[in-house]
């Protein structure tokens, strides 16, 4: 076989084909994924809806008890640890949206060589464990001490009695941080294996296209 | 986009191009069943691009990219590909090899396969008789990388082609 015979042994697939399709086993496939799309996409839109409204009743709940303990003149404690709750519900929208924006969507028209940079981009972003560890231990700790301080000017500022005992509110804080910490490292160390060996792959392959021959 | 629309154009684009997919499931998949698998998620990021066409370029470069993006990345996806799956167990009947195949093409994807990931791209693209403007636009490399690696990877192929001569295929 010659180059010539060759490209025409090759371009032969095309009047004959490598393969047949079993097209209902596609079609199978395409509906699958269309199904898995649309849960996506409803879940997506629940968790976005859910996260609004919770973080903005919660603002606007705290924002309401600051304007009553100013009018009634209650001590400036209640009001400031109120400001603090709510300063925490914003931090806590803000770590929650940039924990759902940080994956750029992909853009099929790319060219190989911009899809890896894109993907290698992407790996080095979740490689990257102060930043990942962090939005997620301030989503989540905002959310606790907000919703703690503000339950605790609302008891205290009512006179309710404390059951739990407001002494312990450092401890469950602190707590809750440690546990929030540890299970976002330990999933890091189960994921970091996988994405290192991804991103040699892709710097590797990036590497290649771009070295010249 | 309509879904119904979408689906039209879908199977237009696999019916004119399911070639394009078959070669690159074979060139990156090892197994029957690694190409059933590939194939598969190939024409489901076809279904998903249809939306994200704007007709910059012809469908044939566009399926090239999406094709050879997704073949990429599935090759990344950590070496499930091929590894401890019984190949008869796991084929979904997906792709159904006609029988009476010419051996001479079996030949020259096993060459293919002997090249670097970013070459059995080239290679492909090469055989398929793209010019080197339109590989430069699927990959993404300049004109003249295209045409330095194109002509090594002919050299390399001659040169096989050459010792298989010589032993007789």
């Amino acid at each position: 076989m010659d180059f010539d015979q060759m490209l025409e042994t090759w371009r032969a697939q095309n009047t004959a084909p490598l393969y047949d399709m079993n097209r209902d086993a596609l079609r199978q496939a395409l509906q699958t994924e269309e199904a898995r799309v649309r849960g996506e996409m409803r879940t997506e839109r629940r968790g976005l809806w859910f996260g609004w409204i919770f973080y903005t009743g919660m603002a606007v709940w705290t924002g309401l008890w600051i304007a009553i303990t100013i009018t009634n003149g209650w001590p400036a404690i209640y009001t400031l640890a109120a400001g603090v709750s709510l300063g925490m519900f914003a931090l806590g929208v803000g770590a929650w949206s940039v924990s759902r924006g940080r994956e750029p969507e992909r853009n099929f028209g790319n060219t190989l060589e911009e899809e890896v940079r894109r993907s290698l981009a992407l790996v080095d972003y979740q490689l990257s464990t102060t930043r990942h560890s962090i939005i997620h231990v301030l989503g989540a700790v905002s959310l606790v001490v907000g919703t703690l301080l503000l339950s605790w000017t609302v008891n205290r500022s009512q006179e309710i009695p404390d059951s739990s005992g407001s002494g312990w509110f450092p401890v469950l804080i602190v707590g809750w941080i440690v546990l929030v910490v540890y299970s976002a490292r330990k999933q890091m160390r189960k994921a970091k294996p996988k994405l290192e060996l991804r991103q040699r792959r892709l710097r590797e392959l990036l590497a290649a296209l771009d070295a010249p021959e | 986009m309509q879904e119904a629309e979408r689906n039209r154009i879908f199977e237009s684009w696999i019916d004119a191009h399911k070639a394009i997919l078959f070669k690159v499931a074979r060139v990156y998949g090892a197994t029957h069943s690694d190409r059933e698998d590939l194939f598969q998620e190939i024409a489901l990021q076809v279904w998903h691009s249809v939306e994200a066409y704007r007709g910059d370029c012809a469908p044939t470069t566009w399926i090239y990219r999406v094709a050879l993006n997704t073949a990429l990345a599935w090759r990344r996806k950590e070496r499930r590909h091929g590894q401890g799956r019984q190949d008869l167990e796991a084929a979904t009947g997906l792709l159904i090899a006609p029988p009476g195949r010419d051996p001479r093409l079996d030949w020259i994807y096993e060459r293919i396969a002997e090249l670097d990931e970013a070459n059995r791209s080239l290679a492909l693209l090469m055989l398929d008789g793209l010019s080197y403007r339109e590989m430069s636009q699927i990959l993404g490399l300049g004109e003249s990388n295209v045409g330095m690696r194109i002509n090594r990877i002919k050299a390399v192929l001659a040169a096989q082609l050459a010792k298989e001569e010589r032993d007789g295929l």
